[in-house]
């Protein structure tokens, strides 16, 4: 099972670096544009010279091979996690990037701490009565929550944050600055994990243990955090592979906004800079960090329950 | 059964619907709702609030917001309605061809499909902008490589399961022929689910291509469109918040229309007991 797991993520990595691949080369100018560009070498040489030059460059950077040879090579590269050089801080990517995914994983695991513990509790509210009064007002609550943009919410909870209680800004990562854009982050994945949460609940309870349980004389409460609560929070497992697309998305928005010194921040700010190698590479680590978490979720959830995989494969 | 069809599923999707028409209403009749050049400068003074003069207060240059917003979302809705249309027509057909073709094409496109669709948007939408330089275009470009891969997964499914109902097996054994099957066996199976699809995705394409306008790399000032205005707005978050407030609670008021009508119409589809996309 394990090995099938990393036979598939492995093929899927395989597409998907094609895939950068073909987006990064279709993209207008080349390294060597870029470099000639950059310098402002052009202007000192004759366009003879200035064509002999690139043609030089060129070959010495493997340009003049075929596609499929340069998709070789630049994979090698890849895997060795040669991701070249930044064009603004003229470091290796590689080592800019890794200092900042400490920063950026912190906010998204508080960001789905937040989803989650918001979300148990709209979760056992709503399925206490299904259908009732404090379950539509929940649902319209989380519907409302779905549609203010991230952004909206970010930088109104910023301005305001910052005039009424004095939240800092800017400045390193800390704790103290991290429970905001935790916060924002956290309601926008909340109503997907409040809806999964729920529908579980609801079907535990229907199930002949939960009403055996409160046949005996077991208290609602006690039914629901003694008997209810574990299996219904088994899907849990499948959350993290769902909100994690939607977390990565909003933690684009989130870092820029509080100035968080993440990985996205230095996307963006690299993106504002045409550094071409840096967005490639941020390109790459979300490619992989997305295929690992679901094909490891896939793995665990069929060693830990069997039947999920058998009907989901019945049913696609 | 009429009680049923008119069931709480119905009235949130007429809510989101009359949302979503009051926004294109708006929008349509810009020019005949306000009273000020969208683009013109100095129609009033710079950064003010709300007023009786100018209901939604003025921009930097002294333009009028609301006549900006209404204005605005010309560009913005028709851009989302044109990729729209454009997802779902590929990822629809896509995914009917690939499961009609079956095998070996239709395990491996169940795969590349999967991961197209546990990929986020925004990523996508950001590289393309990173490597193409910053426009609207650019940005719904991005958008468009993903975001035709939820609909192909949907028809996929959909397509494969109604053509093996009993009533599809027994009317292709009656002789009824490929675009009969599709007319009358697999077309009304599909239609609601992706409807459901195609309202959560449109909002999700308007989120992404604002949220990508207001980190400067969508929309580009000084044309009136909502992204535009919000990355207008955040350079002056401190000053005047009406600014990101205007076009941001547009965003929201689509979005939540939007939202409501794909929840409505998921209600009525499970009561229906029809097949409903996450």
């Amino acid at each position: 099972m394990i090995a099938r797991g990393v036979v598939t993520a492995a093929g899927l990595l395989l597409v998907a670096s094609v895939l950068v691949f073909v987006l990064v080369r279709a993209a207008p100018g080349d390294a060597v544009d870029v470099e000639f560009g950059e310098s402002g070498a052009s202007a000192l040489l004759s366009s003879e010279e200035e064509a002999a030059a690139r043609a030089q460059r060129a070959r010495e950077l493997g340009l003049d091979r075929s596609v499929p040879e340069q998709y070789v090579r630049w994979l090698s590269r890849v895997v060795r996690l040669d991701l070249g050089i930044s064009f603004r801080t003229g470091r290796p990517v590689a080592d800019e990037l890794v200092e900042r995914v400490p920063a950026s994983a912190a906010l998204g695991g508080a960001g789905f701490l937040v989803a989650l513990a918001g979300a148990w509790l709209i979760g056992l509210l709503s399925a206490r009565r299904p259908g009732g009064l404090l379950d539509h007002v929940l649902r319209l609550l989380s519907l409302a929550a779905t549609a203010v943009p991230t952004f909206l919410l970010g930088s109104l909870a910023l301005r305001y944050a910052a005039e009424w209680i004095g939240y800092p800004i800017a400045g390193e990562a800390s704790w103290r600055r991290l429970w905001l854009p935790a916060v924002v982050l956290g309601v926008g994945a909340m109503p997907v994990v409040a809806r999964l949460l729920r529908a579980s609940l609801i079907s535990e309870y229907g199930r002949p243990y939960a009403l055996a349980a409160r046949a005996r004389g077991a208290s609602p409460a006690r039914v629901t955090f003694r008997h209810v609560m574990r299996p219904a929070f088994t899907p849990l497992l499948t959350l993290a592979g769902l909100t994690l697309a939607s977390l990565v998305a909003a933690s684009v928005i989130t870092e820029v906004i509080f100035s968080w010194p993440g990985v996205s921040e230095y996307a963006v700010a690299a993106i504002s800079a045409k550094d071409y190698p840096v967005v490639q590479a941020y390109l790459l680590l979300v490619v992989v960090v997305v295929v690992v978490v679901n094909r490891a979720v896939d793995v665990i959830q069929h060693l830990l329950d069997p039947r999920v995989g058998q009907a989901a494969e019945v049913m696609a | 059964m009429t009680v049923r069809r008119w069931g709480a599923g119905y009235g949130l999707f007429i809510a989101g619907a009359v949302l979503v028409a009051v926004v294109v209403l708006l929008a349509v009749a810009a020019p005949l709702i306000s009273r000020y050049d969208p683009a013109a400068q100095g129609v009033g003074p710079a950064l003010a609030g709300p007023s009786d003069e100018h209901w939604l207060g003025t921009d930097r240059f002294g333009r009028d917001l609301a006549a900006r917003v209404f204005h605005g979302g010309r560009t913005t809705l028709l851009a989302t309605a044109a990729a729209l249309a454009l997802v779902v027509t590929v990822g629809t057909v896509v995914g009917a061809v690939v499961a009609a073709l079956g095998s070996v094409v239709d395990r491996a496109a169940r795969h590349l499909f999967d991961l197209l669709v546990a990929f986020p948007v925004m990523v996508v939408a950001l590289a393309l902008v990173g490597l193409w330089g910053p426009s609207l275009g650019t940005a719904l470009a991005g958008v468009l490589i993903v975001l035709w891969a939820p609909f192909a997964r949907l028809s996929r499914s959909l397509v494969r399961s109604a053509l093996a109902e009993p009533s599809a097996v027994a009317a292709r054994a009656l002789g009824a022929g490929r675009w009969r099957l599709l007319r009358y066996e697999v077309w009304p199976r599909l239609r609601g689910p992706v409807l459901v699809l195609a309202a959560v995705e449109a909002a999700q394409l308007i989120g992404v291509v604002a949220g990508l306008s207001f980190l400067g790399l969508g929309a580009q000032p000084p044309s009136a469109e909502w992204g535009s205005m919000l990355q207008e707005g955040r350079a002056a978050l401190w000053s005047a918040p009406h600014l990101v407030l205007a076009p941001g609670v547009a965003v929201l008021v689509t979005v939540l229309g939007l939202t409501c009508m794909a929840e409505g119409l998921r209600d009525v589809l499970d009561r229906a007991g029809q097949a409903v996309p996450e």
